[in-house]
């Protein structure tokens, strides 16, 4: 941690990761209180703008805003956390595998990692749970295989222009197994370019679950997600009460923010 | 005397890969190469610039795919220098550790044996303890060099490669190095093969000269009979050049 302060000592670390930092904070926390029950409805607040009781408002229900967004923004991290965890890992074991060995193999994944990018991910995905039907494990899952391709092509590069380099020929020479070079000797070195990716896959995947949910082919309708409150706070807006749908979008806009000005961060010295 | 290396008639080619406006084209880098090492000998390869000798010391090592011939190793992991301390240091690791990788590898000794033995080859090469929690990027170009060598000789090869070792060092860091370079020949009886386009570099170290020019050998003797009486007239000029 010490060191990637040194390491990156610009502000767009700083700022992305302290605004990180506060909104997983503030997220995580909303797991575990929130100001009131997301789902406790009180006929006696219906619809209301910010007031001192409800800080971000209430729905048609008289359910607390705030406390909605809180377990949304819950389900959504939690999505992503799975989507890039799921896509890092696999796209680095693919990534490596082809990159190192090369031959073959690495042809014919490298062109199937080129067909599913030609498509626009978000495409793809709803065509995926077209088929396979809407649910938070669902989503995960198509969302994390989607996501693949772009890492196994970033850590694949890194091993194609690392393993040629001087030391890792000394490595060979002293005997250090392929296996413990790729994991040992390479790996380390691709950290540089696979940390603001793994941001920028945040990013991308809080951004992918919301216009899923948006578009009804996220999470299924009984549970909460950014997404789902953005499509649902689109009556509000037309019922002329915008508050809804901003503070929804101010928590996505905050949160890929943070991701960003960390992924920038990440990618400057100094 | 015993034999450590031999070289048989070995020839090599690279293939340069044609495109729409270039045919693909087979340039010949290596015409019939022989030679012997011998145990305890420090031999000398010299020849301009392009003239082959990095390829020979790649068809030894075995990171040559292809070449004709023949090559007979009577050692085990004979290790290399490179001329660039920059790129041949991991990076992303300190010096404790890639000293202690090679040995984790070889797996017969345990964690303290480990740390002995780097914390004496470090002693070795004029770098104290300290040392082994630097990274590469903190240490000078003398220093790395250093630390390269000892990373060679951690495992104990008995045949050292050495490509241009000080070619990238300042004058006063070079006469240290090629200094250490023969202290380690005398204490661990290494075998060198030592490339260099510089015939002073090679006279303070080596026994023996090859003289390489456009992939063949031209001459291969004595190192005082290479500057007394050069026979063939490139090696005369490599010396002239050199005076
Ligand atoms: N990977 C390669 N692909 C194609 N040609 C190569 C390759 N490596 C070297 N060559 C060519 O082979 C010839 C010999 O190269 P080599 O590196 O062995 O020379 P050298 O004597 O070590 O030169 P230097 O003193 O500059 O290091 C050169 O003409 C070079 O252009
Ligand atoms: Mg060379």
């Amino acid at each position: 941690m010490k060191k990637l302060f040194a390491k990156h000592n610009n502000w767009f670390f700083k700022a992305g990761f302290i605004l990180t930092t506060v909104m997983v904070f503030i997220v995580l926390l909303g797991q575990v209180w929130t100001p009131y029950d997301p789902n406790a409805m009180d006929a006696s607040v219906k619809a209301q703008g910010p007031t001192l009781r409800h800080l971000l408002g209430t729905d048609f229900f008289g359910r607390d805003i705030l406390s909605r967004i809180l377990e949304g923004a819950g389900a959504t991290l939690q999505i992503a956390f799975f989507v890039v965890l799921i896509g890092a890992v696999l796209g680095t074991v693919i990534g490596a595998l082809t990159g190192y060995f090369g031959g073959v193999v690495d042809e014919v994944l490298m062109r199937i990692c080129d067909a599913i990018t030609a498509f626009p991910s978000v495409l793809l995905a709803l065509i995926a749970i077209a088929v396979i039907g809407p649910g938070r494990l669902n989503v995960i899952m198509v969302l994390g295989c989607v996501f693949i391709p772009s890492f196994a092509r970033i850590v694949r590069a890194e091993f194609v222009r690392i393993k040629r380099l001087n030391y890792i020929s000394l490595a060979r020479l002293q005997g250090v197994g392929d296996f413990r070079i790729m994991l040992k000797h390479i790996l380390p070195n691709t950290l540089p370019t696979l940390l603001p990716a793994i941001s920028i896959g945040f990013n991308n995947a809080v951004l992918a679950e919301a216009s899923m949910s948006f578009l009804g082919v996220g999470v299924s309708a009984s549970e909460v997600s950014l997404g789902r409150m953005l499509s649902d706070s689109q009556n509000y807006i037309l019922r002329g009460l915008p508050w809804y749908a901003v503070f929804v979008g101010l928590t996505i806009a905050l949160l890929i923010l943070g991701f960003s000005l960390l992924a920038e961060g990440l990618q400057q010295r100094r | 005397m015993n034999k450590i290396l031999e070289v048989k008639h070995v020839s090599a080619s690279y293939t340069t890969q044609g495109n729409a406006f270039a045919r693909e084209k087979v340039q010949i880098v290596l015409h019939d190469v022989s030679f012997d090492l011998y145990e305890g000998e420090a031999l000398g390869l010299v020849g301009e610039s392009g003239s082959g000798k990095t390829t020979v010391a790649r068809a030894i090592l075995g990171f040559l795919p292809r070449y004709e011939g023949e090559i007979i190793h009577h050692s085990k992991r004979p290790q290399l220098i490179f001329q660039d301390p920059y790129t041949s240091l991991n990076p992303a690791r300190t010096v404790g550790w890639i000293l202690e990788e090679p040995l984790k590898v070889y797996g017969k000794f345990d964690a303290p044996e480990r740390r002995r033995r780097i914390i004496e080859m470090l002693e070795n090469v004029g770098l104290s303890e300290e040392y082994m929690s630097r990274r590469p990027s903190e240490l000078s170009g003398g220093q790395r060099q250093r630390v390269s060598i000892a990373a060679a000789l951690i495992v104990r090869p008995r045949l050292v490669i050495a490509d241009e070792p000080v070619s990238a060092l300042d004058v006063t860091i070079q006469a240290q190095i090629l200094q250490l370079l023969d202290e380690m020949r005398e204490k661990y009886g290494l075998s060198y093969l030592f490339i260099s386009h510089d015939m002073n570099v090679v006279y303070q170290l080596c026994d023996r000269v090859i003289v390489m020019k456009k992939g063949v050998i031209v001459e291969d003797a004595p190192i005082d009979d290479i500057f007394d009486h050069p026979q063939h007239p490139y090696t005369r000029e490599l010396v002239e050049a050199s005076r």
